[in-house]
């Protein structure tokens, strides 16, 4: 579904990925940590075609260069770390449909999607509300219908966790088990990571230094310390603990 | 918030609510066009158009003290055009002043009080306007009437993030007060333009991450929305008597001035 090879991405001479290489299968959920400023934000951008980067992306067989990227973004959803960011409509309506109608559907079927979308998502009250008086787990949920939407065939997260409580944390698990898709999911919250993931990459300084089976990863401590991140709590308690997305969901 | 007050009122259910946009815009600037083509003189001309926005007014059933509160924020501007006048313009002496100087004409105290009065009414229409119709629906009639599309999206993302910025503001504020309680003078004034400048960053970081939200949805520098709007028989019929009376309006008004 995706590979990447070499990739380097500079912002005004800092090197913040500094080549990176990995493939993800389809359907396959992946975590990706790593502390502060490893580069996993800019990696995302990256795939997306979002920021110039150099080295080789492909998705789906399809490679990110200038003259695909309208075929690339319609396969690729980025759910932003700031939802405020990606809700830029004067309604939820409005911002969901926004993707469809930008694929080039009409506008009936565009809202049908939009209206699909905010349904799955429990949002379908809030339709004509503007974001800015939805709570912040809601506003989380809306940003999943925006590119939800969309349909993409890979979703990339960004930091989905913060600034939620633990009843919108646990509605947001349930969301991300329940996508269609490959999903690369970047996070600080390590416990998102294994109730989510079957896999996990580890970034430090622009570069993956660790990839393998979530709990091996993340139950190393000698790695997880080495590179400024710990041991999740869940995997301390139940190191055998339950496979990803079969922990009980809120109904 | 005001904006928030205002969008209130706007999504009311009055025949004025239900109009479409396009002829509400359409008639204000027919009644602003009409109005400053009217004469000076005599005074009797403006009680058509006054007329007429009064009832504009109370068919939108809207609260009289908000929308004369608004209005009469605005008027100070009108005013200053119009101050100036009476001392600069006309020959017929109505005051001097003991030193000679100044000196106020007959001729420009009419023509000041035309202006203020044509300006009011101006005013008074556009508020006709603004408090009847919901912001974005306003943005989508000027963007079918031709408005530049990077204007309308401007006006959309200050509508979106107004609120946003407000917050933050707010939230600059409290911090800088947290660990500043007595801040007076040229050091307060120096911790205000620091916040300023720190919101203005914060301002630009975040457009340029929604521009970036916005690509990635495959946005190419068109803003497309869902709604269309489609004009009803009623709409139609209030643009031609709108537009009819106000013509009518104008003709009267001159043949009033031709007389005096």
């Amino acid at each position: 579904m995706l590979e990447v090879l070499s990739l380097q991405v500079s912002y005004h001479d800092v090197e913040a990925v500094r080549g990176v290489s990995f493939s993800l299968p389809e359907g396959e959920r992946t975590g990706l940590v790593g502390p502060n400023g490893a580069g996993k934000s800019t990696l995302l951008l990256a795939l997306d075609g979002l920021v110039p980067f150099s080295g080789q992306v492909r998705i789906g067989g399809l490679e990110v260069v200038r003259r695909n990227l309208a075929q690339v973004r319609r396969q690729v959803g980025i759910v932003f770390a700031d939802s405020e960011d990606q809700l830029f409509m004067p309604t939820l309506l409005e911002d969901v449909a926004f993707g469809p109608l930008n694929l080039g559907l009409e506008r009936d079927q565009a809202l049908a999607r939009a209206r699909g979308a905010l349904d799955r998502l429990g949002l379908q009250g809030m339709a004509e509300r503007s974001s800015h008086h939805l709570s912040d787990g809601e506003r989380r949920r809306a940003a999943v219908a925006t590119v939800l939407a969309m349909r993409p065939r890979l979703w990339l997260f960004d930091e989905p966790a913060t600034n939620l409580d633990p009843w919108a944390r646990r509605d947001l698990v349930r969301v991300i088990c329940q996508l269609e898709g490959t999903v690369l999911l970047a996070s600080h919250d390590l416990d998102l990571v294994v109730q989510t993931c079957n896999r996990c990459l580890v970034m430090d300084e622009g570069r993956v230094v660790a990839d393998g089976p979530v709990r091996q990863i993340l139950g190393d401590e000698k790695l997880m310390e080495s590179h400024r991140l710990e041991v999740p709590l869940r995997l301390r308690l139940s190191p055998g603990g339950k496979a990803p997305c079969r922990s009980p969901s809120p109904s | 918030m005001h904006h928030r007050t205002i969008e209130k009122l706007a999504s009311g259910t009055s025949p004025v609510h239900r109009l479409d946009a396009r002829v509400k815009i359409i008639l204000v600037l027919a009644f602003v066009v009409a109005v400053s083509l009217l004469p000076p003189q005599p005074q009797l001309v403006f009680l058509a158009p006054a007329l007429l926005v009064l009832v504009a007014l109370s068919r939108a059933r809207l609260p009289w003290g908000f929308v004369l509160g608004r209005v009469i924020m605005v008027l100070p501007f009108v005013l200053l055009v119009a101050a100036f006048l009476p001392f600069t313009r006309g020959q017929q002496v109505l005051w001097r002043a003991p030193g000679g100087w100044p000196v106020v004409f007959r001729e420009g105290t009419l023509l000041a009080l035309a202006v203020f009065v044509k300006g009011a009414l101006a005013v008074l229409a556009v508020g006709w306007l603004v408090f009847t119709t919901p912001f974005m629906q306003l943005l989508r009639a000027l963007r079918s009437l031709r408005l530049p599309r990077v204007i309308v999206a401007t006006l959309s993302f200050l509508f979106r993030y107004l609120d946003l910025l407000a917050d933050q503001s707010a939230r600059v504020r409290r911090a800088r007060l947290a660990r500043s309680p007595r801040l007076s003078g040229r050091a307060g004034w120096r911790a205000a333009g620091g916040s300023v400048g720190r919101l203005l960053q914060r301002a630009l970081d975040r457009a340029e991450r929604v521009y970036l939200a916005m690509l990635s949805r495959g946005y190419d520098g068109e803003i497309r929305v869902l709604a269309r709007m489609q004009l009803r028989p009623t709409d139609r019929l209030v643009l031609v008597v709108g537009v009819t009376v106000l013509t009518g309006v104008v003709l009267g008004g001159w043949w009033l001035g031709g007389r005096a």
